[in-house]
């Protein structure tokens, strides 16, 4: 039994590191470092800049007011999810139809989900790079403060895991789709493939709204925590964002402040789910 | 067997112009027929993202109009998205399709095939902006009144003809482009979005950032839209509607120009060193 | 004298783009290359994989400028006037895929013919005509998705033949397709160039047996610099003054290379070892050489399996010419042209 556990994971690993190579290899040569670096600056800021903008035409540039960081932490952090997704599925789009790669990968003694999450690596660290881009720009510009003194860490780091693993999840079960319509002559390939990617940003789009939004005037601040636990970025995100900034402590919101709900539906949610082993859905 | 064709009858430039652009829609068609989905992931779900943006102002207290000013930006995204990725990047696409070469042997106008490529894509595009403009403005009542019909017509006309010579001219430059054709093409998305005020009142960049952002057509068309729609907006506005009229017929004249120009002269260029057929992906 | 295709002291380099600056890297792909192609004349240009073929294509369809000399097509300059060469030529490459999937055989071809003027009613008509000849005529109507490979390379050469060009670039035509859809090809483009004895064909291949079978002329390429021109007919001649055998013998041992390179009257040989035996290909200066190699070979206790005297082939001319094998040459092209990949 260890022995073919161990076996597994070397495949793993073996499939992963060169997947991880290889995309690598894709997406960081295809312009000069200037230019990579000037890409990697203006796009994440560009978009940053629209929400700041909007918010100081309205609120007369209030920088001060807490629901500020949260809005622009959660369009920085948000970028993690277009990027990771996008990036495993398209690796499908990719080698299937324009390297034409993928029956040799598919066919080869490769575990081809590893391969998959290799591939999203790489648009992994350069969606890194964006999103600190991004907090170092408003914390030295928009005084957005985090005080990481005030974190609670342990939150913080149980739930990376389970955002970035579901958001991965998300891109897998994405490219799982790809394959799937590449075979499906019903659906035929693009048609397959540009469904797959439009579910993609509906689920963007959702939780973006959910990230984002922070009125309970429309949507009812638990309705949304609670819808938002459907998605892996909105509701995870959602909560290490209120732990990064002082969200929690403004008055206006004080209120959403109630741990032990929280907790106990993530113990509660997780629980059940390890109770019930249920088909990978790649859903929170 | 033997085979009796015979001579090529001569077409004039303008009827090969047409016979071009028609027959270079013709796949772009053709495929919106074949995979019907479109219609519902391409049309309704990017109401959500416009969404977001709604729900932002919202929280923050913005006044109703500004609510309005995001749905009619979030329509005409559909039209900067077609410009950007069905017709500037295309070239780039053909190239690594092998399409690119026969392109370009062929007697008929680079112009016209750009021209093309873009109509084809119209039907969804206009689908797409009419469907945000009227489900957005029924979700998040939003009151449009046009005070000037004929005006925002004629405006909306200029700003697409515009805007297409500007995504002519941009096409030439992706004949030169390998591999980065398609991040160069993405990295113009959001900075578009901000300098020309989809989302925001461009006036609020101030003057002179303002005015430069207006030499791409969206910024002075959706200013002025803006201000013939909403009734209240004219505080809002940039400039006259007017002085935008006369900007956007300026900037027709310069982007289509422009782009017989930039793309002759980029042609030349692809040739002598060799791009038009390489591909470096 | 007016000729479809004149070029004079062409040249291509290409820089190697993505080199370091230390050492910028240039190919060059066409070097001092003068052709003329008479009107009616289906002219081959035969070489091996990075000769040089595609680039001198690329010029004439005037995708590619060439670095010095001068190209005309029609009369018409490559460089100076494109515009009127394009709507008189056309090309067929091999080996690609172009076209759109989603549209029918009939739409496809129909697609680029608007994009040559032709009325909807005239491209029909042609496009269902020469369906009928290539043996596609029961597919007009499928997705050019679902084609085979064969299939769609012969959509590509009707493509081509739509138009009815002046001058028709066929570049690697056969390439990919099987040997009775390659025969059908073939059969195609001679019986085209009968009809309309006014139009010219440059037709480019590897294939020896394609070239000697086609071409009215040939010009035999390598390394981009033209070797030889002439009708396959007046090369292999000027091989028939020399004796040409194929010997199969026993296994030679490499040094023994040695000992043949040694003896006197052998112009060229090629020694090839297969599975249990090898085959020695000779050029001889006279057939009396013949003797000193079967003694040399005897003497060493090599076994000679089967003797024959060949007639020159223009696979032989390209050994005279070059020294090596095509196939030999293909091996060693390290860096190729990249326009030839």
């Amino acid at each position: 039994m260890q022995t073919r556990l161990a076996s597994f994971l070397s495949f793993s690993w073996r499939s992963f590191r060169l997947a991880t190579w290889l995309g690598w290899q894709i997406e960081s040569n295809w312009a000069d470092p200037f230019l990579f670096t000037i890409y990697s600056l203006i796009k994440p800021l560009s978009s940053a800049a629209i929400l700041v903008i909007m918010y100081s035409i309205i609120t007369k540039a209030n920088f001060d007011s807490p629901i500020f960081p949260y809005i622009y932490l959660g369009n920085a952090f948000y970028m993690y999810v277009g990027h990771v997704m996008t990036g495993i599925s398209w690796a499908v789009i990719d080698d299937r139809e324009h390297y034409k790669t993928m029956k040799y990968i598919y066919t080869a003694p490769v575990h081809f989900p590893s391969y998959l999450l290799g591939r999203g690596v790489a648009r992994f660290i350069i969606a890194s790079i964006s999103v600190v881009v991004t907090i170092v720009f408003g914390m030295l510009f928009l005084n957005i403060s985090i005080d990481l003194t005030q974190v609670n860490w342990v939150f913080f780091c149980i739930n990376s895991p389970y955002w970035g693993r579901d958001a991965s999840a998300h891109g897998l079960d994405s490219g799982r789709n790809h394959v799937v319509a590449g075979s499906s002559h019903v659906r035929g390939r693009r048609g397959g493939s540009r469904r797959s990617l439009s579910i993609q940003w509906g689920h963007f789009s959702i939780r973006g709204i959910a990230s984002l939004s922070t009125s309970d005037r429309l949507l009812n601040a638990h309705y949304v925590l609670a819808r938002a636990s459907t998605s892996p970025f909105g509701w995870h995100g959602c909560l290490q964002l209120s732990h990064l900034t002082k969200f929690f402590q403004c008055p206006t919101f004080s209120h959403l402040n109630h741990p032990d709900p929280f907790l106990c539906y993530i113990i509660r949610h997780r629980v059940s789910r390890l109770r019930k082993p249920s088909k990978r859905t790649g859903t929170n | 067997m033997a085979t009796t064709v015979p001579t090529l009858p001569k077409a004039s430039s303008w009827k090969l112009f047409f016979k071009t652009v028609f027959a270079r829609a013709y796949p772009r068609i053709v495929g919106q027929q074949c995979e019907k989905s479109w219609m519902f992931f391409d049309i309704f779900l990017p109401i959500l993202s416009i969404a977001a943006y709604v729900y932002v102002y919202r929280a923050i207290g913005a006044p109703e109009e500004y609510i309005g000013f995001v749905v009619l930006g979030g329509a005409m995204t559909a039209f900067w998205l077609n410009v950007l990725w069905s017709m500037s990047s295309q070239l780039y696409w053909e190239k690594e399709q092998g399409n690119l070469a026969l392109y370009i042997m062929a007697p008929s106008s680079m112009m016209a095939i750009l021209l093309g490529m873009a109509l084809g894509g119209m039907i969804a595009t206009l689908l797409r902006a009419i469907v945000i403009l009227f489900i957005g403005g029924w979700l998040f009542q939003v009151r449009f009144v046009v005070t000037d019909f004929w005006t925002l017509l004629l405006v909306f006309f200029l700003t697409m003809t515009a805007l297409y010579g500007l995504g002519m001219m941009s096409a030439s430059l992706f004949l030169l482009l390998s591999r980065e054709a398609w991040h160069l093409a993405n990295l113009a998305q959001e900075p578009i979005y901000l300098i020309s005020g989809f989302y925001f009142p461009v006036k609020n960049l101030g003057f002179w950032l303002a005015l430069s952002a207006s030499l791409i057509p969206l910024t002075m068309g959706l200013d002025a839209m803006r201000q013939l729609v909403f009734p209240s907006a004219a505080q809002f506005g940039f400039l006259d509607v007017r002085i935008e009229v006369i900007g956007l017929s300026v900037l027709c004249f310069i982007f289509l120009l422009g782009a017989r120009y930039l793309l002759n002269y980029m042609e030349k260029l692809s040739i002598q060193e060799g791009r038009l057929t390489e591909s470096r992906r | 004298m007016n000729f479809a295709i004149q070029t004079n002291h062409l040249s291509r380099i290409y820089k190697i783009r993505g080199s370091k600056k230390n050492s910028p890297r240039e190919l060059v792909a066409l070097q001092d290359v003068s052709l003329e192609v008479h009107p009616g004349e289906l002219f081959g240009l035969l070489g091996p994989n990075g000769a040089g073929k595609t680039t001198l294509i690329k010029i004439l369809i005037t995708l590619l400028a060439p670095t010095s000399g001068t190209a005309l097509v029609c009369g018409y300059d490559v460089v100076k006037e494109a515009h009127k060469i394009r709507p008189i030529i056309n090309m067929v490459s091999g080996g690609e895929s172009s076209g759109y999937g989603l549209l029918t055989v009939r739409e496809n071809l129909w697609m680029f013919a608007q994009f040559y003027g032709l009325s909807s009613k005239e491209a029909n008509r042609r496009i269902a005509q020469l369906l009928e000849v290539v043996g596609l005529a029961d597919r007009i109507n499928t997705k050019s998705s679902d084609l085979s490979t064969g299939l769609r390379q012969k959509m590509n050469i009707v493509r081509g033949f739509l138009t009815d060009p002046q001058v028709l670039f066929l570049d690697e035509p056969t390439l990919g397709l099987d040997v009775g859809a390659s025969r059908d090809v073939r059969r195609f483009i001679r019986q085209w160039l009968d009809d309309h004895p006014e139009r010219t064909i440059l037709l480019t291949t590897h294939y020896m047996a394609e070239a000697e079978e086609l071409c009215d002329r040939v010009a035999i390429i390598n390394q981009g610099r033209v070797l030889a021109c002439d009708t396959p007919a007046s090369l292999k001649h000027r091989l028939q003054r020399e004796a040409i055998y194929h010997l199969e013998v026993s296994q030679v041992e490499n040094h023994y290379s040695e000992h043949l390179k040694a003896i006197q009257g052998i112009r060229k040989f090629l020694l090839r070892p297969r599975d249990g035996y090898a085959v020695l290909e000779l050029i001889l200066d006279q057939d009396e050489t013949l003797a000193a190699v079967v003694n040399a070979l005897t003497e060493n206790k090599v076994r000679i399996i089967n003797l024959q005297k060949r007639e020159p082939t223009l696979e032989d001319v390209f050994v005279d010419l070059v020294g090596k094998s095509m196939e030999d040459v293909e091996r060693g092209n390290n860096g190729a042209n990249p326009s030839e990949s």
